[in-house]
């Protein structure tokens, strides 16, 4: 079944036009007969009052000739089937009346002419009943088929214009909208002459939703190719970036790492990978429970947190450093993580040790040198000022010391420093400070433990003994060196430093004067 | 007969004086009728009554056709204008079945007809009555 929009409307017309029709025509006939059934009645009324005066003449005088006369003229009409006229005294004329017992005829009183009171007989009349019927059915067959003729056109009519006010706007519409692709900068045209009806409307519609969906798809497009840029951005700036980056969870396990915080972290990272799903971060580090605070800091504070942070030492016994930052951040789900930045700073510590130790040590023996032995014995003094100790003070002078030198050269020299530093270092505590001032001089301090004992003599005994055992120069060279120690005590020798030095020197000299 | 006066009271009140008495309808005194009644001498005058009780043709007399005697006759007989009666002869006389009555010259014609005839029937202004005939109906007169 064919179902387009015109045919459609067209079947409907149609329909309707036929069912009005057969409605219209039982109305029109049950109509027409009543008015022809009530305009026969007026009719046969009228043709009674024409005969009426002769009629009643005919009754009066008896007369069948008259009789006969209007009898005959009544049965000459159309309406009229038969009729018959009866007079009060028996005379009766017929003409082609139907004899039966239905009382399907009209009955008209005849008076005498002239005495109203008196009734003379009377006329019947049979109405053309067939007649009256086929004049209604010819009349409504007439009235139908013109009603049939009109709605014919009519709905030839809804049809062509149904075709040409819908229909095809409506296909050209909809044949445009078939070629437009979504976001292509197409509009519809509107068919001519529908510019401000519906149709117009629904195009001026259609193509407004057309433009906000093109607009809708091209900020769609600008902002995904914005945002496909600025994740190419993030995403190198995350993977090639030379720091690590990595991402805690609030139980400090690592969330997500880039690749160079692995490469930084490298084996440490790989060996406690294995066998664990998450990584505890602290773990990775020397000292775990420094890192645990930090990160505990930054969560409760909210605040930045940069160290310098030696790794865990790993297979090959390195020692490495990162220099790391901490701050938090909020997820999605509002809870609070921490972002960190890592850069290996193993380099860079290393290098800054080296120099703050050569600062601070002499290049030769790895003793302290003058500046920071004497800060050194400066605190020494101090923490022995607070407690009432008592630091002892040895300034020690190598005695021949000019003579390997000149006879063996400064290479001897410098081996018997080293060999001397590394006699006297074995002779002390570790908590004691050695320092060479210079040249052949070096300088111990240490505190005293027990003043009742003989410990500083004990020190300086066990020097001198350690300093004038033979020194192999190689080559089956061997030298044989002493010392002389000058003692100061403190606080007995000197209130500071410089005057205990200055006591320890003389002291020096006096041996060395009493030696030579 | 009080009874018919008191009816046309009105009537005489309005119609101005008449030229004639009382009118008679007058027979042969040896005729077969008597003591006429108005429906009678009505059914005579126009042709329905004709044959009288003994088997004689009644043949009744008019007045002239447009004496003033002959309008009140039958305006007094049929309450209707004389002009009716004459459309009513006209009428029958193309189906030849009756013929309107005859009409003497004047009333004196009448009485000497009615007189010498068993059968005629005439009416007068009571005033020209006289022996030679009797009277079977008296239409009053309206003054």
């Amino acid at each position: 079944m064919n179902n387009k929009l015109h045919l459609r409307v067209f079947r409907i017309v149609t329909f309707g036009a036929i069912v009005f029709t057969g409605a219209a025509s039982i109305i029109f006939y049950l109509y027409t007969q009543s008015v022809e059934q009530k305009s026969m009645d007026r009719v046969l009324d009228q043709l009674f009052v024409t005969v009426q005066r002769s009629a009643e003449i005919a009754a009066y005088l008896d007369s069948k000739e008259l009789a006969e006369e209007v009898v005959d003229s009544l049965s000459g009409n159309d309406i009229v089937l038969g009729s018959m006229l009866l007079s009060k005294n028996g005379m009766i004329a017929v003409s082609n009346f139907q004899a039966n017992d239905t009382g399907d005829f009209l009955s008209f009183g005849l008076f005498a002419p002239f005495s109203a009171n008196e009734q003379v007989g009377e006329v019947r009349i049979q109405p053309n009943i067939d007649w009256l019927n086929s004049r209604v059915m010819n009349s409504t067959l007439e009235r139908t088929l013109i009603l049939i003729v009109q709605i014919a056109v009519i709905a030839v009519l809804v049809l062509v214009m149904a075709l040409r006010v819908l229909t095809y706007p409506i296909q050209s519409i909809a044949q445009n909208l078939h070629r437009i692709a979504p976001g292509d900068s197409n509009n519809l045209n509107c068919p001519k002459g529908h510019e401000t009806n519906e149709i117009g409307h629904l195009v001026d519609d259609i193509n407004k939703l057309l433009e906000a969906a093109r607009t809708t798809i091209n900020q769609e497009q600008y902002l995904r190719n914005r945002i496909e840029i600025l994740e190419k951005h993030f995403r190198l700036i995350f993977e090639r970036a030379s720091a690590g980056i990595f991402l805690l969870d609030k139980n400090f396990y690592l969330n997500s790492v880039n690749p160079a915080f692995k490469d930084i972290v490298g084996i440490a990272l790989k060996e406690r990978r294995e066998g664990k799903q998450s990584i505890y971060l602290p773990d990775l580090f020397q000292d775990p429970a420094v890192i645990e605070k930090i990160l505990h800091d930054v969560l409760e504070t909210h605040k930045q947190a940069a160290y310098d942070l030696r790794l865990a030492a790993s297979g090959d016994g390195e020692e490495r450093w990162l220099h790391c930052l901490f701050s938090t951040v909020k997820n999605d789900d509002g809870e609070n993580l921490i972002e960190g930045l890592a850069l290996d700073v193993t380099a860079r510590t290393v290098e800054m040790e080296r120099i703050l130790f050569e600062s601070q040590h002499d290049v030769l023996t790895q003793l302290l040198n003058r500046r920071a032995g004497e800060r050194l014995l400066n605190g020494m003094l101090t923490h022995a000022d607070k407690n009432l100790g008592q630091v002892a003070l040895l300034l020690i002078d190598l005695n021949n010391f000019k003579f390997i030198n000149d006879s063996y050269g400064h290479d001897a020299g410098d081996k018997v420093l080293i060999e001397v530093a590394h006699r006297m270092k074995s002779a002390i505590r570790k908590e004691d400070t050695l320092i060479r001032l210079g040249g052949d001089e070096f300088v111990v301090g240490f505190l005293v433990r027990d003043e009742q004992s003989d410990e500083v003599d004990f020190v300086v005994r066990k020097l001198e003994k350690k300093l004038n055992m033979p020194i192999d120069l190689g080559f089956n060279r061997k030298v044989t060196i002493s010392a002389s120690i000058g003692l100061a005590l403190f606080p007995r020798d000197g209130g500071n430093l410089e005057a205990l030095m200055a006591s320890a020197d003389n002291a020096m000299y006096q041996i060395k004067k009493s030696r030579a | 007969m009080m009874r018919y006066l008191i009816a046309t009271l009105p009537i005489l009140l309005l119609i101005s004086a008449q030229a004639w008495a009382d009118i008679v309808v007058v027979v042969h005194p040896q005729s077969e009728l008597k003591n006429l009644t108005k429906q009678q001498v009505i059914d005579i005058y126009m042709g329905r009554l004709q044959i009288s009780a003994d088997g004689g043709k009644i043949v009744p007399y008019d007045q002239p056709q447009d004496s003033e005697i002959r309008a009140a006759f039958y305006q007094n007989l049929t309450e209707k204008p004389v002009a009716s009666v004459n459309a009513y002869w006209a009428r029958l006389l193309f189906t030849g079945r009756a013929s309107p009555p005859r009409q003497p010259s004047d009333s004196m014609s009448i009485v000497d007809i009615v007189a010498e005839s068993l059968y005629a029937i005439g009416y007068i202004d009571e005033k020209d009555l006289d022996d030679r005939v009797s009277v079977v109906f008296k239409a009053m007169n309206n003054e």
